[in-house]
């Protein structure tokens, strides 16, 4: 794993992916394996440190139990327009191949008319507690904690 | 001293149209005051929605910050046009707001919680007096006839409260997380129990972060498979082992209950193609 002046900066790494098979998205993007709460499968999600939030299409946010939730309702200004929906906290895992996967109470944007393959993991609520790391060449990327607060 | 600052400012008679004013130091009764009396009374934008239909006064001493509010009475409504945001064209239109005279105190907010947190003076007024916004008619068309405000944007109660979580809210929905987070932390003692509040405080806390040694493998064969089968399943929810299908789906739910079943040894990567 990475280290960073003798400490581990990153715990673990998985593959990473630059594009969704059965999406129209044209550019490059980079795709990472997440096990939304607990289910026995393993999603691709865009990690997009520009987006202000993690967001779950809706079916995937229905299967894990958060689209129908009570948390607060807000409207966000998103790529995809204004859009309302709730914020709710729910585990996600953030996959390793090798070394140790990440487990994140994290806080998600649920919203009912989000597009569909549309999955990131955002900036508030997840990103900011981990420390990342991309090997662009190699296609790994690598992940750990950030330190105690 | 409060007391003395609402006195003075139920006083105040100021003039129906009033242009807004970079900085004015008031003399009030005796009491200095230092800090900006601002009121503007805008003509705004709309796109969509209203984003702000009132004009706020603000007045900054020493020791506090002092929210008023001027009812709405009428508003005109007086071009239609589209207005492109992020690419995307929006039809607006422009509204001119007639207000009260009478400035209404809502809350005197300790001066220490808005300085830490809150730039109050570029603050959404719609969030300080949280009014609804579904009264003001949408003019496809302009109009320069004034159209009054409905009787319901009339609050019961002379003193309202700040509301905080309205403020919160609007944090959030303008990006500004660390500052929500700051007011939620800096919120009186009072506010502590409400359930609303401890629900903004559960979705805005930090995430926690911790290791497991629970590890998946490398999908570069499942991978394969789905770029290779895009065409076939396309629309289906698939579940993928190595390079063999191991479910698909015409929905996640049909998926998931179908693989919970099923009680596979290995995690599938599960995609939608």
């Amino acid at each position: 794993m990475l280290q960073l002046q003798g400490v581990d900066f990153t715990v673990g790494r998985s593959r990473f992916f630059d594009s969704l098979p059965g999406s129209a998205e044209a550019t490059s993007k980079i795709y990472v394996k997440v096990q939304p709460d607990a289910w026995e499968g393993a999603i691709l999600a865009q990690l997009d440190t520009g987006a202000a939030w993690s967001v779950f299409e809706p079916e995937v946010a229905e299967a894990i139990g958060i689209l129908n939730g009570s948390g607060e309702i807000v409207e966000l200004d998103t790529r995809f327009g204004l859009k309302r929906g709730r914020l709710e906290r729910v585990t996600v895992t953030v996959l390793a191949d090798e070394g140790e996967s990440l487990g994140v109470e994290a806080t998600i944007f649920v919203c009912r008319d989000w597009p569909e393959r549309k999955n990131f993991l955002g900036y508030n609520g997840l990103l900011e507690r981990i420390r990342i790391a991309l090997d662009p060449p190699g296609y790994f990327f690598y992940f750990g904690p950030a330190p105690s607060l | 001293m409060a007391s003395g600052i609402l006195g003075a400012l139920n006083e105040l008679q100021p003039t129906r149209w009033i242009m807004p004013r970079p900085e004015r130091i008031p003399r009030l009764r005796g009491l200095s005051a230092v800090g900006l009396f601002r009121e503007s009374i805008e003509t705004l934008e709309v796109a969509g929605s209203i984003q702000a239909q009132a004009a706020l006064a603000r007045f900054t001493t020493l020791e506090s910050v002092v929210l008023g509010i001027r009812q709405p009475l009428e508003y005109q409504s007086y071009a239609a046009s589209y207005v492109a945001t992020a690419g995307v064209f929006r039809p607006s239109s422009v509204l001119n707001i007639r207000v009260a005279d009478e400035i209404r105190v809502i809350d005197v907010v300790p001066i220490q919680l808005a300085n830490e947190v809150v730039q109050l003076e570029r603050f959404d007024p719609a969030a300080i007096i949280d009014l609804p916004i579904g009264d003001v008619l949408w003019h496809a068309e302009a109009t320069t006839a004034w159209q009054p405000f409905a009787g319901r944007l009339e609050t019961p109660n002379a003193a309202r409260k700040t509301p905080y979580i309205s403020l919160i809210r609007n944090l959030i929905e303008n990006d500004r997380i660390s500052q929500a987070r700051a007011l939620l932390n800096a919120l009186p003692e009072e506010t502590v129990d409400q359930p609303q509040l401890m629900e903004l405080r559960r979705v805005l806390a930090l995430p926690k972060v911790s290791t497991t040694k629970m590890t998946d493998m490398d999908r570069a064969r499942e991978y394969e498979w789905l770029k290779s089968h895009e065409r076939d399943y396309r629309g289906q929810w698939v579940a993928v082992d190595g390079d063999r299908l191991v479910l698909s789906a015409g929905s996640l739910k049909e998926l998931i209950d179908e693989l919970k079943r099923l009680n596979l040894a290995r995690r599938p990567l599960i995609h939608r193609l």
